[in-house]
This record gives C-alpha cells, sequence and structure tokens, in this order.
C-alpha cells in the first residue's frame, strides 16, 4: 500500500478532517480575501505536482507548462460558456480537458525528444508563447476564443442541480461558493498526491528516473525511452489540462492574459525551491509561492500608515524579494527546502 | 577448466562495418559466439571493440553487415528491443543510475521482463503489487549472487568501485539475457576483486548465460575465456582458443609492434 506510506490510517483521517474544517478557520480569522488565495493555492499545488512528474520524475525542463493549464481552462470556458453556446456536463468537460491536455503534451514531446536540458527548455518556451499567441489570435476570421478580451459569463462546476457558484446549507452550516470550491479542489489535490505518489513508486516512475539519471543505460536496459518520454508528458499536461479547467469553472472569466511565461517560470520555481522529485516538497514549494506574495499586499497600506506614504511598490518589492529568496535558496539550499532524502523512505519493504 | 564444445551460434555478426566520417571504426568484422561459452573480445587501444559493441546492443547502427541473434536479424533494432531480445550489457565507463540506490538499479534492469504500466500502477492493482514484489525479492537475490547482498540500500554513486562494476553486471543480470556483453569488467580493480569477478563469471556461464568479455586483463581473458575473437584497426585479426591467441604471430605483431 505504497499511498499509505507516511501516515497510518487514523493519522491520515486526522489530517483529511483538519483539511475539511480548515476554509472555515481561515475565514473567520483571516477574512474571505485568504479563502480565495487558498482556492488558489490549491490549484498551483496540482500545477506544480503535474510539473514535477516532468521535470521531477522524468528529468525533463519544462518551460512552457502552462499551456497545458490554458489548453484546459480553454476547453472548459468554450464547452460551458455562451461564447460558443455550449454548456456541456462538467463531467464530460474534465475528461476531455484532460485528454485534450494530454494531446498537446504530445505535441510538444514529439518533436523535442532528442533534446535536453537547455535546448528542451528553449522549445518547450516557445510552445508556451505559441499557445498563448494562438489563444490570442483565434478570433479571426471565426471568432472561437474572442482573442484578448476573453471568455466571460464560464458556467461555474455544477453537478445535476448541483451548483458550485450558489451557496448550500448542510445542517445548519453554510457553504459558500469558496467554500465548496475549497472542498473540491482539496478532492483533486489528493488524487493528484495518490498518483504521484503511487506512479513514483511503480515501474513506470523507476524507468523515469532511470532515464533522468542515464537515457543511454536506460535504453540498454530495455526501457522504450520515447514512449516513456512521452508519457511523462502527457501525464504531466493532463494534470495541468484538469488544473485549468477547474481554474476556468472557478474564476467564470478566463483570457491569454493568465497564462504568460512568468506563470510557467512560478510553477517551476515551485518545484524547484520545494524539492524537485519530492512530492511533500513540490506541495510545500507551491504553498509558500503562492501564499508568501499575497502576504505583501499589506506592505502598501503599512508604510502609508507608519511614513504617511508609500516608498516602495509592493508589486516592485514583490518581485524583489522573490528574486533574493531564490538566490539565497541556491546558496543554502540547492536541493530545495526540504528535499527527498536518498536513502530512507521509499524502500521500505511493504509488499502489499 | 574442463573444455566443453560449443557449436550452436548465438550471436553471428558477417561483415559489419561502421564508419565516424573519415575513420573506419568497423572494417568488415565477422565473427561468432557460440551458446554457453565465454568469448572474449581484445585488441589493442582503438581496435574497435567498445564500437562493436555499441553495434551489437543498438546504440549505434552498422553502415553494413549483417547481425544475427538467436537466428534473428537484429542489426536494424533499436536498443531497447534488443534487451528484449536477451542481449544485456554492462559499460566500460560505469553508467549506473546515479541517485538509486543498488536495489533500484537491478528492478530497473527488470523493466524489459516486466509489464504493469500506467494504470496498474495508479489503481495498485493486485496484478501490479506482485510483479513489484516479485521484482524486488527477485532483485535482492540478484544483488547477494552477485556479493551485494548488503548494499541494497545504498545510493549507487556512493559504492566503491569495484562495486559498482558488479552492481552493473547485476542490474543487466535482472533483465533475464541469453548474451551478457561485458565492457572491460575488471578495468580498476584489483588483484582480489579481480579473482571475486573471475568466479562471478564462472558462475553465470555454468547458468547457462553467454558471456561476451571485452577485457585487458590479459591473465583474466586467458583463464576464463573459452574462445578469444582479435580485433585490430577495425579488422578482425584473429580467432582462437587462448593458447592459440597467444602463439599467433599476427597478434603478437598487432601488440607489440611489427618490425615489418
Amino acid at each position: 500500500m505504497t499511498g499509505l506510506r507516511y501516515a497510518s490510517w487514523s493519522r491520515q483521517l486526522l489530517i483529511i478532517s483538519a483539511l475539511i474544517v480548515a476554509p472555515f478557520a481561515i475565514e473567520m480569522l483571516l477574512g474571505r480575501s485568504w479563502l480565495r488565495i487558498t482556492d488558489v493555492a490549491l490549484l498551483y499545488v496540482m500545477l506544480a505536482l503535474g510539473l514535477n512528474i516532468v521535470v521531477g520524475f522524468a528529468g525533463l525542463l519544462d518551460l512552457g507548462y502552462i499551456a497545458f493549464f490554458a489548453v484546459g481552462a480553454y476547453s472548459y470556458a468554450l464547452l460551458a460558456s455562451p461564447q460558443l453556446a455550449i454548456h456541456a456536463p462538467v463531467l464530460v468537460i474534465i475528461p476531455v480537458g484532460a485528454a485534450l491536455a494530454a494531446l498537446f503534451g504530445i505535441a510538444l514531446g514529439a518533436p523535442t525528444l532528442r533534446l535536453r536540458g537547455d535546448y528542451l527548455a528553449i522549445v518547450t518556451l516557445g510552445f508556451g508563447e505559441i499557445i498563448r499567441v494562438l489563444l490570442n489570435n483565434l478570433n479571426r476570421p471565426i471568432n472561437i476564443t474572442n482573442g484578448p478580451q476573453g471568455i466571460t459569463r464560464i458556467d461555474p462546476l455544477h453537478i445535476s442541480q448541483f451548483s458550485f457558484g450558489h451557496s448550500h446549507s448542510l445542517g445548519g452550516i453554510t457553504f459558500t461558493p469558496l467554500h465548496q470550491y475549497y472542498l473540491i479542489f482539496l478532492a483533486f489535490v489528493l488524487i493528484t498526491i495518490l498518483i504521484s505518489v503511487r506512479l513514483e513508486h511503480s515501474r513506470i516512475g523507476r524507468a523515469w528516473r532511470a532515464i533522468r539519471d542515464d537515457e543511454l543505460a536506460a535504453q540498454a536496459m530495455g526501457i522504450h525511452t520515447r514512449n516513456l518520454k512521452l508519457l511523462a508528458f502527457a501525464m504531466g499536461a493532463s494534470f495541468g489540462g484538469v488544473a485549468g479547467c477547474l481554474f476556468a469553472s472557478f474564476q467564470g472569466f478566463i483570457s491569454p492574459e493568465s497564462f504568460q511565461l512568468i506563470d510557467s517560470v512560478m510553477i517551476l520555481c515551485m518545484v524547484v525551491l520545494g524539492g524537485i522529485g519530492h512530492i511533500g516538497g513540490v506541495i510545500l514549494g507551491a504553498l509558500l509561492l503562492t501564499i508568501l506574495p499575497e502576504t505583501l499586499r499589506y506592505i502598501g497600506p503599512l508604510q502609508q500608515q507608519i511614513f504617511g506614504t508609500v516608498y516602495i511598490d509592493p508589486a516592485d518589492l514583490r518581485m524583489l524579494l522573490f528574486g533574493l529568496a531564490l538566490v539565497l535558496m541556491m546558496l543554502l539550499r540547492p536541493r530545495g527546502l526540504w528535499p527527498k532524502r536518498q536513502l530512507t523512505g521509499q524502500l521500505t519493504n511493504r509488499g502489499g | 577448466m574442463t573444455r566443453i564444445t560449443h557449436s550452436t551460434p548465438l550471436l553471428e555478426a558477417s561483415t559489419l562495418c561502421k564508419r565516424f566520417g573519415g575513420l573506419t571504426a568497423l572494417d568488415g568484422v565477422s565473427f561468432t559466439v557460440y551458446q554457453g561459452e565465454i568469448c572474449g573480445l581484445i585488441g589493442p587501444n582503438g581496435a574497435g571493440k567498445t564500437t562493436l559493441f555499441n553495434v551489437i546492443t543498438g546504440l549505434y547502427t552498422a553502415d553494413s553487415g549483417r547481425l544475427l541473434f538467436a537466428g534473428q536479424a537484429i542489426h536494424h533494432a533499436q536498443p531497447y528491443q534488443i534487451a528484449q531480445h536477451g542481449i544485456a550489457r554492462t559499460f566500460q565507463n560505469i553508467r549506473l543510475f546515479g541517485t538509486m540506490t543498488a536495489l533500484e538499479n537491478v528492478m530497473v534492469g527488470h523493466h524489459a521482463r516486466a509489464q504493469s504500466g500506467v494504470l496498474g500502477a495508479i489503481f495498485n492493482t493486485t496484478a501490479t503489487r506482485q510483479e513489484e514484489q516479485q521484482i524486488r525479492e527477485t532483485s535482492q537475490g540478484l544483488l547477494t549472487y552477485c556479493g551485494l547482498g548488503n548494499q541494497a540500500q545504498t545510493v549507487a554513486s556512493q559504492l566503491p568501485y569495484g562495486d559498482q562494476r558488479r552492481l552493473e553486471i547485476a542490474r543487466a543480470l535482472a533483465a533475464q539475457p541469453r548474451l551478457l556483453a561485458l565492457d572491460e569488467p575488471a578495468a580498476g580493480m584489483n588483484a582480489t576483486e579481480t579473482n571475486t569477478l573471475r568466479a562471478l563469471l564462472e558462475r553465470i556461464t555454468s547458468d547457462g548465460i553467454t558471456i561476451l568479455l571485452i577485457e585487458h586483463d590479459m591473465s583474466l581473458v586467458m583463464q576464463v575465456c573459452h574462445r578469444v575473437v582479435v580485433l585490430d584497426q577495425g579488422r578482425h585479426l584473429a580467432a582462437g582458443t587462448p593458447q592459440e591467441i597467444q602463439k599467433n604471430p599476427a597478434v603478437i605483431a598487432a601488440y607489440l609492434g611489427s618490425s615489418v
């Protein structure tokens, strides 16, 4: 039972109930805007875990990962909004979004099979830009994506009559849309973690690590490196696609502006900062890099209070601190905040 | 050592050629490896031994010539297909999976002989769990077989040099090969380690696996090999028993330089 390596059932139950109660605590203590930030953070955890499959497990540097997020988001937006006047059920859209993203993953992987490191990074970076430019320009001659204006009035997540866009009460507790999205995102994150953990400790995960360590030796051991690399791209992309679907339904509005190079870079930073290839570290990285920048919003009003004027724009400060954090990381903890320990963990013999 | 008559060909190379630009690394090499033997492949530096290994294991494609393994043509096969056919190899400059433990390295070696895929892993099916368990046990067994039984949890890159070489052999054996191709397994080993290696090689052949051995340690070659093939400047120079090779004037000339 690989999924339960770190905790016994009771401990897991405790963690899960804490996670379910968390949104109420956050809303009460910090306010509604922080609950929204938490929801977004969960999406980033999914994205970072997806990218970790490509970069962490298989060792393929991908600087255009946000493209798969975009593919998922646009799949949802086009299939559930007045834009094309289609309102497909969610249970259809999410698999379609995941599959489309996986196809795009293969489309990116296939021509880049021979590339590694810097060269692969450059091509994937270009791919991310191509997708964004496409989305920006697919409004002529036929208007598909509505160009830079983006797509509005996207349907909220809904399963038959139950819409995540409205509040519901259950046993005297009111669940607002933010609560409901939190819970559904949490469910998706837990599934993503489970899949990541199981893949990592499987024959497929071993083959990915072998390719990462020494591609030539991996081939000589009978590993079909082409197929396994494509599989890594497709798996990682499909996580991104699902996250994109959820994002579109959550925001109700998307435009190409949400899918820029800097977003790909941020997700890569989450993976690297947290601990490349280590699931716990990647989750930590995603949470820190979503939540910490938000705390800087308070810096503006704080300066106003103390000095009577705003000296440093919080937006500038954000990039400054971010850069500083990365430099410090590379100096002090080059393998990430919470790296994988090499000698323990995966080798305890549990045997199912 | 008992002389065995080896008559069934396992690997047959005929007129293999491989050029790199203006350099002809293999110039019409033909030779045969028979089932059950340890066949040595020797020659001075630059003779084309490693190139020949890379052609046999599919890392290079020969420009011309044929390669038959157990009767099947393999000269156009991809490396992973070669492994599936039953040829496993080690590398002259050790190529282990450095971040993985010794046990995991051997487990990777099973890749071609195992089935479980993505869905099996995600749903953690009974078949997948059983296969994993079996791979783990066999791998531990192979480590013990190669004298690394208590190093299972050591990260490969942290093993001593001689252990790394034996780990490469264990990993190759995990692919259940019919032919094990070893590229200088004794390089950098001291006398004790070489003796252990010799015993291991003899044990592997007695278990029915044929060995093709590139080696510069002549005393090892002369002790373990049933037959020796000599390459020089990309050409097949001689083949025969170790005794015949040692007396062959052409071989002596190639190694010591000809006076002509």
